[in-house]
């Protein structure tokens, strides 16, 4: 598969982050970018076709909507 | 990493012949299902609809087109009717066929194997009839034609 | 696409073949889907009834239903889900479909991370080993797509995690792979089938050929 490359400018915050993500799920800096664009990709489509994304409590079973709009 | 894989590494694998077939993902029960239900008779009857479908828009001198019209389903839905006796057509287009047709929604549904029938006698007679009327007859210069068509644009070669 | 040279042991003829892992499950992979296997498993369930099996025998065959075309159709376009097939002699023998990112590890020694979950895995009917099915052609099918499903997650820097929800018929399978079998759950799929999970050492032995 033929690949491209490109530069990513993030702030402090946002390396902090990707680099939190990367120690906690044991994946390389573009590996969880292309985690996170998979699923952004995949909760895009679902919403689209109308399916709607909650977030669930385990003990409450409350069930709190995420909006993406 | 490699997605090969060497010899070596097969006929290590044999050693691990279990006697199971591998699968994963969903189960096959299917709990809205009668079990009862689930049997080889959807598969045949399918086949004597689509062959019945056939006949019935010859028999009125149909074309694929028109017919598909009148029940206002798509053309190549009714193709998949006719030839494929996997497809399994949907009850929105066996009821615009059985309006098409003027024929009675309900038994079309079992022959369609949309629905359980109730008294299955009459299915069992119809799949002996739709054997015995598996055509062995010539074909007609129409379909000669379109038989000539096809093999002239199979065998003709890429430029 | 790419073809990965793989090779598969041919039963009549007592010999290893070489055949085609693709990365892929491609029209050609449903068409025969289509007009190949699900005609074979039609033969092997009238075989069945002819011999008194219904749908609440264990030899009834679990993935019978299985549209494979469905669900293809169900995540094309997706950049989390992907599909590989093993084809031998012009004739698909076995696909699996992956999802790469939405599935978590449960191992307490991994569990959060990130790994390949197979969603649907099958070989193709006449390579069944089943109680009343004729001795399979091919062997080697499912072990070549399992060495592939390891192969992606050490690729994707997911070190060897794979999990899937095995049918009830080929749990000793997983567990001579090496994955562990953390059982049943009553909200999964009935809870008729059991997860499982293999670790970076259950994958690198694996993929070294090494069974338990």
């Amino acid at each position: 598969m033929s690949k491209r490359t490109m530069t990513l400018n993030l702030t402090d915050a946002e390396m902090g982050v990707l680099e939190g993500l990367c120690a906690k799920k044991d994946l390389s800096k573009i590996g969880v970018i292309r985690q996170a664009l998979r699923l952004y990709q995949m909760v895009d489509v679902r919403l689209e076709r109308g399916d709607k994304l909650f977030f669930e409590d385990d003990k409450t079973k409350d069930k709190s909507e995420v909006m993406m709009l | 990493m490699t997605y090969g894989i060497s010899a070596e590494w097969s006929k290590k694998m044999l050693a691990f012949d279990e006697h199971v077939t591998p699968g994963a993902g969903a189960l096959a029960t299917r709990p809205h299902v009668d079990p009862d239900a689930v049997s080889l008779r959807v598969e045949e009857t399918r086949l004597v609809f689509g062959h019945f479908i056939n006949v019935a828009r010859r028999q009125r001198r149909l074309t694929i087109e028109k017919l598909a019209d009148d029940a206002d389903i798509e053309v190549g839905e009714l193709l998949s009717i006719e030839q494929d006796p996997h497809y399994e057509p949907d009850l929105r287009t066996v009821w615009g066929l059985s309006n098409a047709l003027d024929l009675p929604q309900p038994k079309l549904m079992e022959l369609a194997g949309l629905a359980v029938p109730k008294e299955g006698h009459w299915l069992e007679e119809v799949t002996r009839y739709a054997a015995r009327s598996a055509p062995i007859k010539d074909v007609t210069p129409d379909e000669q034609a379109f038989h000539d068509a096809v093999v002239a644009a199979l065998t003709m070669k890429a430029t | 696409m790419t073809a990965y040279q793989v090779h598969l042991f041919d039963a009549a003829a007592g010999a290893m073949v070489e055949a085609d892992l693709h990365d892929e499950i491609a029209e050609k992979q449903l068409i025969d889907w289509q007009f190949q296997w699900r005609p074979a498993v039609q033969a092997y369930m009238k075989r069945l009834v002819d011999n008194g099996i219904g749908p609440a025998d264990t030899a009834w065959p679990q993935s019978w239903h299985w549209d494979w075309r469905g669900k293809m159709n169900e995540v094309r376009g997706l950049l989390g889900h992907t599909g590989y097939s093993v084809v031998c002699r012009d004739v698909t023998q076995g696909m699996m479909r992956l999802d790469l990112a939405s599935r978590r590890a449960r191992l307490d020694s991994q569990a959060g991370q990130d790994l390949v979950y197979v969603d649907y895995l099958e070989v193709a009917p006449w390579n069944w080993r089943e109680p009343y099915a004729d001795a399979p052609i091919y062997r080697l099918v499912g072990p070549v797509l399992m060495h592939a499903a390891i192969t992606r997650s050490v690729d994707e820097g997911f070190k060897g995690r794979v999990g899937l929800h095995s049918l009830p018929q080929a749990i000793p399978f997983y567990e001579r792979c090496g994955f562990t079998n953390l059982g049943t759950r009553p909200d999964e799929y009935e809870g008729k089938l059991p997860y499982f999970e293999s670790t970076p050492g259950a994958a690198e032995a694996y993929l070294k050929g090494e069974l338990k």
